[in-house]
């Protein structure tokens, strides 16, 4: 089981919960699977089947530009966070 | 249309002529007349010392010196301090010592370290730090800048052998 | 230097002198604006005198008729212009942006901001057409601070533009609850139960903190040389971080596809972040379609200062609780930062990192970025950090004070260790955060005496994290037993050197050996920005994957030659390859013999590494303030980070003096300076005033290697976040030495001497 961490204006969407603990060996599987416990979260995460603008997935911490085809170990964590690194174009434009 | 000037002048050891626009600096005219690009410009204020030369063996900014004031004048910019495929102690020191990193001051830093060191040969790090105030460097916070110019004081006192 | 006792590199943490070295000091090395072509023209731009105007009326015929202007462009000459106009949502109105901040469209939003550009045959006729280009202006208010901007009663500077909840189930719209005037975005972080940790607390302090518009000085203005050819083709020359970041953008403001667009970066001077955004190069761009020229174009130090991206002016408030022993117990922080004219300040970075050196169980942040009449800001260092940081460890240096706690002792109490979660949820993994706080506490400054009047001593930490993304390498091996290395990471402080000595220790050959090739973007496979800490650690991740394809290839090549099982030969970490029956060919000998064994070897990789390590460094700072000029002169400084491995120390060591420097700048003297009509009024270095020799001492460094897991040498990106405790650390420096705490930096004489006078006098 992988647990997801739920941003804190997502939260009510959970129940208030800060995580879920769900299935899913890639990012894709396991935000199908939070669906049914967090309604609406999906399509504020992806869209057009790619993570949106202006938001990342780390798992165990890590941040990487394979999308949601990135596999998810078990027992990861999976943070949604937002898209901002290091010396780099904090934001759009 | 402004008009143009003749002028002659000993650039880095070479006697040279050139034509330069009357509106133009000595470092306009060695960048855009001479070809020689190694004298930078950062401010075009005399803030800065990116561009700094040596006219008749004294330092100054070429950005703040008009191209027609260089009549008849010697001229050393970064591209005479080496000779013959020699570097000066300085720049050696300045490698070593990896003072510099994007390299765009390096130019003015190495003149104004020349001109130092012919004028005292044997500097302490407060005097280093008062003769180099003009000329800016983000890269290095000084530090290593100031470590090559007291090492290069001490390999120019000590020619090798 | 706290080293690992065997260093197990021969290569990895020497200090060899820098392949691209020689033409640096000799002054041979191209960089951008030192490009000639021929029949090159030269730009200028010309530039909005008002902070906040609406543009009636541009027209260049006076400058089109004087002799040896060849084009004059407008907002208008941009193919994107036409579609940005409507509003289709997020991407097309950050597009609208983009081309709007290279050249205003229909208002101007800041002082500087671009409104014409023209080309000619002369630098001085082009500046002298500048002035004859008639542009009619109808001055709008300018709204000039977060305070400002957030009012109800503010003008609203993009009227269209409401608050987006960021990573929230809200969708923004013009009646909803979360619209605030002038804000684009708002972020909340969160783990805990704040309320929890305020009422376990027994002591609690909120303080306000402001920090000033701050520009990262490098002293190489931009430039950028454009030719746009008769099949369509353009190629740019420019001084860059990001060759291929600057391709996109010239392929969406000129909307071109990216096979049309070479960028070739010369030699960098100087970037910290401020390199990366497109400002004139889709001008020269434009210019050269319509002249059928190149053309050059080189900003002056003042355009460079009001018309470029600086960091942000920010506001931020801090609340923090803690037991009696130091415990925290919980931090809560508002943070509103200045975007300048376009949305995208660093605020969630800020937001992200201010907390994290600390182990704090309930967190929450709010950050808001918030659109102003000023220049669009744009990464700058640790963009976000070092402001967000000031305001935490001075309030904790409050706290310290308040519970009779040593300030360095009450952040050890309270350390981030490997499990510790930071406010965004993530846990962190072997850090170096208590080695860091440990040399400090063991380092000779932190021990030695203060001694003298008026003098005081501050401590503060920093956090941040590097970048993983793109990189490509390729690298062949030369019959003379060298090999060339190509990359697509421009070299802005030594970069050459720490990606050949990667090369070097993976192929067990000297540094000497390996010749570094910085390339286009024609050339290389897509490489990111060289930035975000992030070039050694990823861009040496392509190498070193190179260097390993290049084992592979000549262990092949040897089973050949010696007609070996090829599970018997080995590439040993000496480069010498070894086969059955006590064969062996070194890294030279093979190279010698492989035109006639079957033909060049050449290896390469792409990577998109993960394995990102987060960095922490500790500044300790003495100074000195004169009672009656209220002047603050830094007296000592000592820089402690963990760099995980270092594999050019000095380059490490000179990335950390650098930005300690810049830091000093931030919270002593740099600052953008308006007037009430929002002019900058401070654009030139003399007034824009950034550390000189004689403001600072020496920075003594303390490096602890705490390897990296994630990288095969151990990097850790090293270059950003020494700009981030410098600030909180001056601060309670001139606390200690003056009984006021500067809570708006920078500390300049004018605002210290205000505080310090008495209240009769100030």
């Amino acid at each position: 089981m992988a647990t997801v961490f739920i941003p804190a204006l997502m939260r009510d969407l959970c129940g208030g919960r800060h995580s879920v603990e769900v299935e899913g060996a890639t990012l894709r599987q396991v935000l199908s699977n939070l669906e049914p416990e967090c309604p609406g979260l999906y399509a504020l995460v992806v869209e057009d089947g790619m993570v949106r603008l202006g938001i990342q997935l780390a798992v165990n911490g890590v941040t990487s530009s394979s999308g949601l085809l990135r596999a998810v170990p078990e027992d990861a964590e999976v943070q949604i966070l937002p898209a901002m690194s290091g010396g780099q174009r904090s934001a759009a434009p | 249309m402004s008009s143009r000037i003749i002028v002659t002048a000993e650039i880095n050891g070479e006697p040279t002529e050139f034509l330069a626009d009357e509106r133009d600096s000595l470092l306009d005219a060695l960048r855009e007349r001479l070809g020689l690009m190694g004298s930078k410009e950062g401010c075009n204020n005399g803030n800065c010392g990116a561009c700094a030369v040596l006219l008749d063996g004294r330092l100054v900014n070429s950005c703040l010196v008009m191209a027609a004031e260089t009549e008849g004048a010697r001229v050393t910019s970064v591209e005479g301090l080496a000779q013959q495929d020699r570097l000066l102690p300085v720049q050696e020191a300045f490698l070593d010592h990896a003072a510099l990193q994007c390299g765009i001051c390096t130019p003015g830093f190495l003149v104004a370290t020349q001109a130092l060191l012919a004028e005292n040969p044997d500097p302490t790090e407060e005097q280093v730090r008062y003769w180099l105030a003009g000329n800016l460097c983000r890269c290095t916070g000084y530090d290593k800048i100031i470590a090559a110019v007291l090492d290069a004081a001490g390999r120019a006192a000590t020619p090798a052998g | 230097m706290v080293a690992p006792a065997k260093s197990p590199y021969r290569v990895v943490g020497t200090r060899p002198v820098r392949p691209d070295g020689t033409d640096k000091v000799t002054g041979r090395a191209n960089y951008g604006s030192d490009i000639r072509l021929p029949g090159m023209l030269f730009g200028r731009v010309l530039r909005s005198p008002h902070a906040h105007a609406r543009i009636l009326r541009i027209d260049p015929s006076k400058a089109l008729a004087l002799p040896g202007v060849k084009a004059v462009i407008t907002h208008t000459d941009f193919p994107a212009a036409e579609d940005a106009v409507a509003d289709l949502g997020e991407t097309s109105s950050n597009l609208k942006w983009l081309v709007d901040n290279v050249l205003a469209s229909d208002r101007a939003l800041y002082h500087g901001h671009a409104v014409a550009a023209v080309a000619a045959t002369d630098p001085h006729v082009a500046e002298d057409a500048l002035a004859l280009i008639e542009v009619e202006y109808e001055p709008l208010p300018p709204v000039l601070s977060v305070h400002e901007a957030m009012n109800e009663a503010a003008p609203r500077i993009h009227p269209n533009m409401h608050t987006v909840e960021m990573m929230a189930r809200f969708t923004p719209g013009p009646r909803s609850e979360h619209d605030i005037p002038n804000v684009a975005s708002h972020l909340r972080m969160e783990i805990g139960d704040l309320d929890a940790g305020f009422a376990d607390a027994e002591v609690v302090i909120e303080r306000e903190y402001e920090t000033g518009t701050s520009h990262q000085g490098y002293i190489e203005p931009h430039n950028g040389t454009a030719l746009w050819n008769e099949h369509g083709e353009l190629t740019v020359w420019l001084s860059t971080q990001g060759p291929f970041a600057m391709r996109d953008s010239l392929a969406r403001v000129l909307k071109l596809p990216v096979s049309k667009i070479r960028v070739v970066p010369m030699e960098i001077g100087g970037g910290f972040g401020g390199k990366i955004s497109a400002y004139m190069e889709p001008m020269a761009a434009v210019l050269s379609k319509k002249t059928g020229r190149p053309v050059k174009m080189i900003m002056q130090r003042d355009e460079v200062l009001f018309g470029t991206g600086p960091t942000s002016a920010t506001y931020v408030r801090v609340k923090v609780g803690a037991k009696r022993d130091g415990t925290l117990t919980a931090a809560e922080a508002y943070l509103a930062y200045e975007s300048g004219a376009y949305p995208g300040s660093p605020v969630g970075a800020g937001g992200m990192c201010m907390f994290a050196p600390y182990r704090v169980p309930n967190q929450r942040a709010d950050c808001y970025d918030v659109i102003v009449n000023k220049p669009k800001v744009s990464a700058y260092r640790a963009p976000g950090a070092p402001a967000a940081a000031f305001a935490m460890e001075s309030t904790l240096d409050e706290l310290a004070e308040q519970l009779d706690i040593d300030p360095l002792e009450m952040r050890v109490r309270n350390a981030a260790v490997d499990g510790t979660r930071r406010i965004d949820g993530v846990a962190f993994e072997s850090i170096g955060n208590e080695a860091v706080m440990t040399a400090a506490k063991e380092s000779p400054h932190w021990n030695s005496e203060l001694q003298g009047e008026n003098r005081g001593r501050g401590i503060a930490m920093g956090f941040w994290t590097n970048g993983g993304q793109e990189s490509s390498a390729y690298a062949t091996v030369n019959s003379d037993g060298t090999v060339n290395l190509v990359i697509g990471s421009v070299d802005i402080g030594g970069q050459r050197a720490a990606l050949a000595m990667q090369l070097a220790e993976t192929l067990g050959i000297d540094y000497e050996q390996v010749k570094p090739l910085v390339v286009d973007t024609d050339s290389i496979g897509y490489t990111f920005i060289t930035g975000g800490s992030r070039t050694t650690f990823a861009t040496g991740w392509a190498v070193h994957e190179a260097g390993l394809e290049i084992q592979r290839l000549l262990e092949d090549r040897a089973a050949l030659i010696w007609e070996a099982d090829r599970e018997l030969v080995h590439y040993d970490d000496d480069g010498v390859i070894r086969g059955p029956d006590e064969r062996s060919l070194s890294f030279t000998e093979i190279a010698k013999q492989l035109h006639r064994t079957g033909g060049t070897v050449q290896g390469k990789a792409d990577v998109t590494p993960e394995g990102v390590g987060p960095t922490f460094a500790c500044h300790i700072v003495d100074v000195e303030v004169d009672p009656e000029t209220a002047k603050v002169q830094v007296l000592r400084y000592t820089a402690i980070q963990d760099v995980g491995t270092a594999v050019h120390p000095a380059y490490v060591e000179g990335q950390i003096q650098g930005g300690a420097v810049q830091g000093v700048g931030m919270a002593l003297s740099e600052e953008y300076v308006y007037d009430s009509e929002g002019r900058m009024r401070n654009a030139s270095l003399l007034d824009y005033r950034m550390p000189t020799t004689l403001d600072v001492p020496a920075i003594e460094t303390i490096l602890v290697e705490e390897p990296n897991p994630g990288h095969p040498y151990g990097v850790r990106g090293v270059g950003e976040v020494p700009i981030v405790p410098p600030l909180g650390a001056i601060a309670s420096a001139i606390y200690q030495a003056t009984g006021v705490r500067p809570r708006t930096l920078p500390a300049s004489p004018r605002v210290l001497l205000e505080e310090l006078l008495p209240d009769d006098e100030g």
